[in-house]
């Protein structure tokens, strides 16, 4: 007999709306995992676009 | 970043490339009243005679380079003309580093680099050349090409020759602290006169948020004193600090609904767009201000205000390439 215990199940991936894309964004002093629609690019910069919790579209720059 | 770094433009009809710019105000000339060579701008012209040059208030001005467009007519003669504010700043100062000149002009330059008759020059005070940006004009030198090893100028007299007048470049680095800085012509009210020229300033001042707008600053700021106390003014359009974001887009909001304009936000680093989406952000302006996000509080509704917006701003800041290609 074994008292090992069962391995636990692997996390259920986050639900991901058709199109999006799930990126981690730095805001202010932590990661935030966000839904993208797309992404640009600006100059030396890339942005990634998703609606914020304001409710605004928002380009967030994107940390790859 | 505690400082950022503006840079102030204009030209008046004088280029880069153009090194032959020039008007005829020779009376018994063919080609009177006309200028030659005028790029970024128009040159500046002084003819009082509106009897033989009429101004009629439906077909306009019928002074040969009015009518051509590519002139600035004057029609009274000044000792100190004013041309434009290059920045003016309510309770923030800016600190000016740098001072460049390049002007032609028929106007006579009566040995010392104080004597700037009839050519553009920036100053703090609403008056001409005599500023005390030259505290020891009695003692500068009267020789051309000149360096004022105390105040740091440095002074050229025709370095290259045109058809018609001369040419003078000068330059100044230093520290001047100021809130406003106007663009004069020391005219010296003489008439018949032009002059052309290419003016460039660099300044600092502390990082504050910006109110990114192209604004005229007779017809749209003056005219509203409230945006006094929630921005200040520049040239470019794009150095024009205030003191609070959430303020500056209220009043923007206000003043200019069927406008666009961006404010940028220097505590979180976010650039909020209004008409506007990032698309008709110039990539010179990202580099400059380098967002960690760009926030769209109203897409545009229509597509020339944001048109208009990105081709007010790249041509008031032509000095920065390259210029943002729209997709």
């Amino acid at each position: 007999m074994s008292d090992r215990q069962p391995a636990p199940e692997p996390p259920t991936p986050p639900i991901q709306s058709p199109g999006k894309k799930k990126v981690r964004i730095r805001k202010g002093d932590r990661w935030v995992e966000v839904d993208a629609d797309s992404e640009i690019k600006k100059g030396r910069f890339k942005y990634v676009k998703f609606v914020d919790d304001d409710g605004l579209d928002t380009y967030w720059i994107s940390p790859e | 970043m505690p400082f950022n770094t503006g840079i102030a433009g204009v030209s008046h009809g004088l280029s880069s490339g153009e090194l032959n710019t020039y008007c005829q105000n020779n009376t018994a000339a063919s080609d009177y009243g006309k200028c030659y060579g005028t790029a970024w701008g128009k040159a500046v012209f002084v003819q009082t005679d509106t009897t033989t040059w009429p101004i009629d208030p439906t077909t306009g001005d019928s002074f040969p380079c009015a009518k051509d467009g590519t002139c600035t007519r004057y029609t009274a003669t000044t000792y100190n003309r004013y041309l434009t504010t290059l920045f003016s700043f309510t309770g923030k100062q800016a600190i000016v580093q740098y001072i460049y000149t390049r002007s032609h002009s028929v106007l006579n330059i009566v040995g010392r680099i104080t004597n700037l008759s009839g050519h553009p020059f920036p100053t703090t005070a609403g008056e001409g050349a005599y500023s005390f940006l030259f505290p020891a004009q009695v003692y500068e030198q009267a020789t051309w090409p000149i360096y004022d090893p105390v105040e740091n100028w440095k002074a050229h007299l025709n370095p290259y020759t045109i058809t018609i007048g001369r040419v003078f470049y000068l330059r100044w680095q230093g520290t001047l602290f100021t809130p406003v800085l106007y663009l004069y012509a020391y005219e010296y009210n003489s008439n018949n006169i032009w002059y052309a020229s290419f003016v460039k300033v660099v300044y600092a001042y502390e990082s504050s948020p910006l109110a990114v707008v192209p604004l005229d600053y007779d017809r749209d700021y003056v005219q509203y004193q409230e945006l006094r106390n929630a921005f200040g003014f520049s040239i470019n359009g794009v150095d024009q600090p205030g003191w609070n974001a959430d303020d500056m887009i209220r009043v923007l909001r206000e003043l200019f609904p069927s406008r666009a304009w961006a404010v940028f936000d220097d505590r979180q680093y976010v650039l909020y767009l209004y008409n506007l989406t990032p698309d008709y952000v110039p990539d010179w302006l990202i580099e400059k201000l380098s967002p960690t996000a760009m926030k769209v509080i109203q897409s545009p509704a229509d597509a020339a205000v944001a048109k208009a917006w990105l081709d007010l701003l790249n041509e008031r800041n032509a000095q920065i390439p390259p210029q943002a290609e729209l997709p």
